[in-house]
């Protein structure tokens, strides 16, 4: 059986489709391109020949990127930030949350105020330098990347709004049962809130596994550093050129640059399209308050 | 209630963090003046290391010095380099190193040294001016006396002249800048000789004595011959390229869109005849230097999109073959070819004198000053002032020894090099800087050696002794056809006088940029226009900012010793 569309639906689906197929192409074409040119060789990509598909085909830049040691030294790094500052973080976000939603608690007019305040203004860099290297001694030590910037106001505020939306009721039969109020948070509370833990483990992941500001500022010594901050300095070191010193060597190449770059978002772009809708899920998680 | 009580703890915060701001200065200053004196009446005669000029440094118990290290990512720090042993067996001085990416080396080191945990030894500063105010750098001037090879460097090359530039309001400096005995060749153009040659252009004659004008008629030649739409493309927006030419007209231009400053600056210039400054971006020379790149511009001979794009889209149509020109240094010509980047394998590249001008036939590259060190107050402040005089002669021994320079740029005789008839030959597996093009080694990747922290300043040998032939080739035409330029004296403005002046220069420039460009484009008119851009390079307080630098140089001429 033949559906009959009508001539202003088809034109519909057809701006529709022409419209989708372009923000699909700005959004995909970046990665592309870098494929394109990890595979290329380096004369081609230096000609800027290289637009969709590898020129002259090598794969001898992946074997290089991967021949280093310090590749996989940063890259468990990441991971140990990634899983620890997740950890953490959550746990953080979690035991803080859980005393703010409950209004009943008088100081929460204050401490929710005092929370929100840090999302808007911040001490500045020195300042923050001084706090956690001088102050917390935390310099050149793996937990100036887990510690200071543990719990992010923004997460704090979902995972509030979700616990709020908890039915106060099951708290108090709990009590009234003869539970404490650590027994509540831990047996009733935290099994209840399996989906927002999930996107918060999502945001922080994601959010550690491209961190490289903190790393860059409080740690001295390159054997602690993340994955990521190594790739920064590949990518800024060739959009940066020293002027006028004398002994620098020549650039690194735009292929090596290509393939680390493809290398370390690998993980993330694999693991992204099955937890997606955690993303836009937990945005709205909460937002309505039952 | 609520806002009541964050009205409370912000000025408690702001009144505690003044009050430790104030605190702070005042007790650095008293400290700096004290050590100060009684280090010129001590640290004699402290004799448990050796020392002196052209003798090795060695301490008899091993010492370790904190020092921040500028990490390249074309050869990243390595623990194991030969460097640090090398460095260790010679002086029993190892180093305790806050290692930073080089991208944003400036960004930690501002954090450090604002937060006074700076290490000891801050090396690679380029502009040691925004540390001064924090009261956590030395000023190293009143310290120099210290170290012996370092006043023999300012002695037998006669460095006085160039070290004013580094001088602040105080009359002090606080950074020990690298010191070369001359000039290098800087940047150039590099031209496709092949096309050249066959447009008829011969180049090598040419080149000894040309012009600007001279130049462009040698490039409308190839744009005749090769019939092709521009012959020149350039990279840096263009910026790089004016400013080698502005030294031939004597006026200051280039500064790329991404705010790398090239030559502009703030658009003065000393007129050492009446022993004052000038404004010279509204003179007629700017005008005429403005006609010639116009000229350029209009007849097709530079890319219409020279002014805009990037670095890497410049590169690409001179590899392709589409652009003959691309201004550059001599290290990005040894790289292109020795990883064969022209897709013509035909192609020749050459590196030509820097064409003259009006001003006649100066040197475009200024000083033979290089980056330096700066060295933080902790270092006084933690070893006292023996252990600091010490560690200075250990910086004086590894930074302007000839021992110490040659060991950081070439490494370990009989390891990484020899020496046959005085020269330094590189073992030939080891490949540095276009030198060994087959050596399966590098000097800098796998060894440390010819790094940007340690191996720059030196005598004009060693300086030959890292290029290629073709390179010295390149550096002997620069020095045999190109006078030294005098250079500016400094302005010795202090803080405020600072602060003021750079209120009137950032929007000035930023003007004068932008005209530049529009005039060399045609968007402006050189005839029309000319007046109206005059009058607002005035309003904009060109004629303010000249008075006060001339203000501020007769209160200091002084201290220049003019």
């Amino acid at each position: 059986m033949k559906i009959k569309v009508s001539k202003s639906r088809q034109i519909f689906l057809i701006t529709n489709f022409l419209i989708m197929f372009m923000v699909v192409f700005v959004t995909l074409y970046p990665f592309v391109y870098l494929i394109a040119q990890s595979f290329s060789s380096d004369k081609a990509v230096a000609a800027g020949l290289v637009s969709f598909y590898p020129i002259e085909f090598t794969i001898t830049t992946y074997k290089y990127v991967l021949s280093k040691v310090e590749f996989y030294r940063y890259y468990a790094n990441t991971i140990f930030y990634g899983i620890m500052g997740t950890l953490i973080s959550v746990a953080g976000t979690a035991i803080l949350a859980y005393p703010l939603s409950k209004s009943r608690l008088r100081l929460n007019k204050f401490f929710i105020p005092f929370c929100i305040f840090t999302m808007y203004f911040s001490g500045g860099m020195i300042p923050n330098y001084i706090l956690v290297a001088k102050w917390l001694n935390l310099r050149d030590s793996m937990w100036s990347i887990l510690l200071p910037g543990a719990i992010s106001t923004f997460n704090l505020l979902l995972m509030k709004s979700f616990f709020s939306g908890l039915p106060e009721e099951l708290e108090e039969a709990a009590a009234i049962d003869g539970m404490g109020v650590y027994s509540i948070f831990a047996k009733i509370i935290i099994p209840l809130s399996k989906p927002i833990i999930a996107t918060m483990c999502l945001f922080y992941l994601v959010g550690l596994w491209n961190e490289w500001f903190a790393p860059f500022i409080y740690l001295d010594s390159k054997d602690k550093w993340p994955v990521a901050l190594w790739v920064r300095q590949l990518v800024e070191g060739a959009n940066n050129v020293e002027m006028g010193s004398g002994a620098e060597e020549s650039q690194i190449t735009t292929t090596i640059k290509s393939a680390t770059m493809v290398l370390t978002s690998l993980p993330i772009i694999c693991v992204y399209p099955f937890v997606q809708k955690y993303f836009v899920q937990g945005m709205t998680m909460g937002a309505v308050k039952g | 209630m609520t806002k009541k009580m964050v009205a409370v703890l912000l000025t408690v915060s702001m009144v505690t963090g003044l009050m430790g701001c104030g605190a702070s200065s005042k007790n650095t200053l008293a400290d700096q003046t004290s050590d100060t004196q009684e280090g010129s009446t001590q640290a004699q005669g402290n004799e448990e290391y050796t020392f002196g000029a052209d003798k090795t440094f060695y301490s008899d118990e091993p010492v370790s010095y904190s020092m921040l290290f500028s990490d390249h990512e074309n050869y990243p720090y390595k623990e194991d380099w030969l460097l640090w042993q090398a460095i260790e067996e010679k002086t029993n001085v190892t180093f305790d190193l806050t290692l930073v990416a080089r991208t944003d080396y400036e960004d930690k080191k501002s954090a450090l040294v604002n937060s006074g945990s700076a290490p000891y030894i801050i090396p690679k500063t380029y502009d040691e001016a925004p540390y001064v105010a924090s009261g956590q750098i030395v000023p190293i001037s009143d310290w120099v006396q210290y170290m012996p090879n370092y006043q023999k460097c300012v002695q037998d090359w006669g460095m006085e002249e160039d070290l004013k530039q580094k001088l602040k309001d105080d009359g002090k400096y606080y950074v020990l800048p690298g010191m070369w005995e001359s000039q290098g060749g800087g940047y150039s153009m590099i031209i496709r000789k092949d096309i050249f040659d066959a447009a008829g252009v011969d180049v090598e004659t040419l080149e000894k004595n040309w012009t600007w004008e001279e130049f462009y008629d040698a490039l409308k030649q190839v744009k005749e011959y090769t019939g092709a739409p521009y012959v020149w493309s350039d990279q840096y927006q263009g910026s790089c390229a004016l400013n080698l030419a502005a030294v031939e007209y004597g006026v200051k231009a280039g500064r790329s869109s991404d705010g790398g400053d090239w030559g502009l600056q703030n658009a003065v210039k000393f007129d050492w005849d009446k022993m004052e400054f000038s404004f010279v971006d509204t003179s007629d020379k700017f005008k005429e230097f403005l006609s010639f790149f116009h000229k350029m511009y209009t007849e097709g001979i530079v890319d219409s999109e020279t002014y805009t794009q990037d670095i890497d889209a410049a590169r690409e149509k001179f590899f392709r073959g589409e652009s003959y020109v691309l201004t550059a240094n001599y290290q990005q010509l040894s790289d292109m070819i020795k990883n064969e980047k022209m897709q013509d394998e035909n192609a020749s590249l050459y590196m030509v004198t820097p064409p003259g001008g009006p001003m006649g036939n100066l040197r475009t590259e200024l000083s033979r000053l290089e980056n330096g060190i700066m060295i933080s107050q902790n270092a006084l402040d933690e070893l006292g002032e023996e252990g600091f005089i010490k560690m200075l002669r250990f910086v004086d021994w590894l930074w302007y020894s000839n021992e110490g320079q040659t060991l950081s740029l070439w490494g370990v005789e009989g390891t990484t090099y020899t020496v046959e008839d005085s020269k330094i030959v590189l073992n030939p597996d080891i490949y540095f800087n276009g030198i060994n093009p087959d050596g399966t080694k590098k000097l800098n990747i796998d060894y440390g050696f010819g790094g940007g922290v340690f191996a720059y300043g030196g005598t004009e040998e060693l300086r030959a002794s890292k290029m290629t032939e073709e390179e010295k080739n390149f550096t002997e035409r620069v020095n045999n056809n190109r006078e030294p330029q005098k250079i500016d004296p400094p302005i010795l403005a202090n803080e405020d006088e600072t602060e003021e002046m750079e209120l009137i220069r950032v929007p000035l420039t930023d003007y004068i940029n932008t005209m530049t460009l529009s005039f060399i484009t045609g968007t402006a008119d050189l005839d029309a226009d000319w007046d109206e851009y005059v009058k607002n390079c005035e309003s904009k307080g060109s004629t303010k900012y000249i008075e006060k630098a001339n203000e501020i140089f007769s209160k200091t001429k002084s201290i220049l010793g003019y």
